[in-house]
């Protein structure tokens, strides 16, 4: 049986907006991105198998370093999403800086 | 761009947040601040990794390409690995770095298996080459975010 990208992705796909429910739409974009890329790789490790091109090992190595990868981009998604989210509380309080540290008298914001 | 963080997460992340700020007087922190040290570290290996490519690539076919002959290679990345996760793991609020920089270890030491089992394919040394430039944008990306964030709070004074 030949793999097909597009296929492999329709399923992890359909799990992981399964399993995030309301988180999807959030990280819609990275995980179809992310989806892609181990299928691709996926299907890779099947062309090479089938010519004889790459050992068990190997491709145990190569899809383990996608996953690697795929983590690393995540990371990043969920720092941006920390930061931006640091960036939102402290424009909020400066935003009341001067009219409640003018109301009590002390510099408390 | 969004991110994922759930509404109601945010929600009450900022209302608990506003209290703690409200009543301590400073700016709220979730992420360690930009340090120079690590974007320099990750800039460094990519380097040497990115080199490494080339040479492979150059060579692949040949006994030039061979495991033996790019030891010290490896070994000279863990150590830069290495070292990078060791102060990554000595800043504050650095998880995220942290956990990617071990991450990147993983896969330079998967790298170097491969290489030892004999390269398969120009595709697969295509594909790994793609994985490190999707790993050094991603942590690259991060960093200069933080570095923004940085800048930022120290124009506000904060």
């Amino acid at each position: 049986m030949t793999l097909r990208a597009s296929s492999l992705v329709k399923k992890m796909l359909a799990a992981a907006k399964s399993e995030l429910g309301e988180k999807w739409p959030d990280v819609r974009i990275y995980a179809e991105s992310e989806a892609r890329k181990l299928a691709q790789t996926i299907v890779m490790i099947e062309k090479l198998k089938a010519t004889g091109r790459i050992s068990r090992k190997q491709a145990d190595i190569l899809f383990d370093m996608q996953k690697q990868t795929s983590r690393v981009v995540l990371l990043t998604v969920e720092g941006l999403g920390l930061l931006a989210a640091e960036a939102a509380v402290n424009a909020a309080v400066k935003s009341i800086r001067d009219t409640v540290n003018d109301a009590i008298g002390w510099r408390l914001v | 761009m969004t991110y994922p963080i759930s509404r109601a997460r945010t929600v009450a992340l900022f209302c608990s947040l506003a209290i703690v700020l409200i009543s301590s007087g400073c700016a709220v922190q979730f992420v360690s601040r930009y340090d120079e040290t690590t974007e320099k570290s990750i800039t460094t290996i990519q380097r040497d990794v990115e080199r490494l490519f080339q040479e492979i690539e150059r060579s692949l076919g040949t006994p030039e390409a061979r495991y033996e002959n790019y030891v010290a290679v490896y070994e000279q990345l863990q150590i830069e690995a290495t070292m990078l996760n060791t102060r990554a793991q000595a800043i504050d609020m650095n998880s995220i770095t942290t956990e990617q920089s071990e991450q990147l270890i993983g896969w330079l030491n998967n790298l170097q298996r491969l290489h030892r089992t004999g390269i398969p394919a120009v595709d697969v040394l295509a594909v790994t080459r793609q994985q490190a430039r999707q790993i050094f944008v991603a942590m690259l990306k991060f960093e200069l975010a933080k570095k923004r964030q940085s800048d930022t709070v120290i124009v506000d004074g904060r």
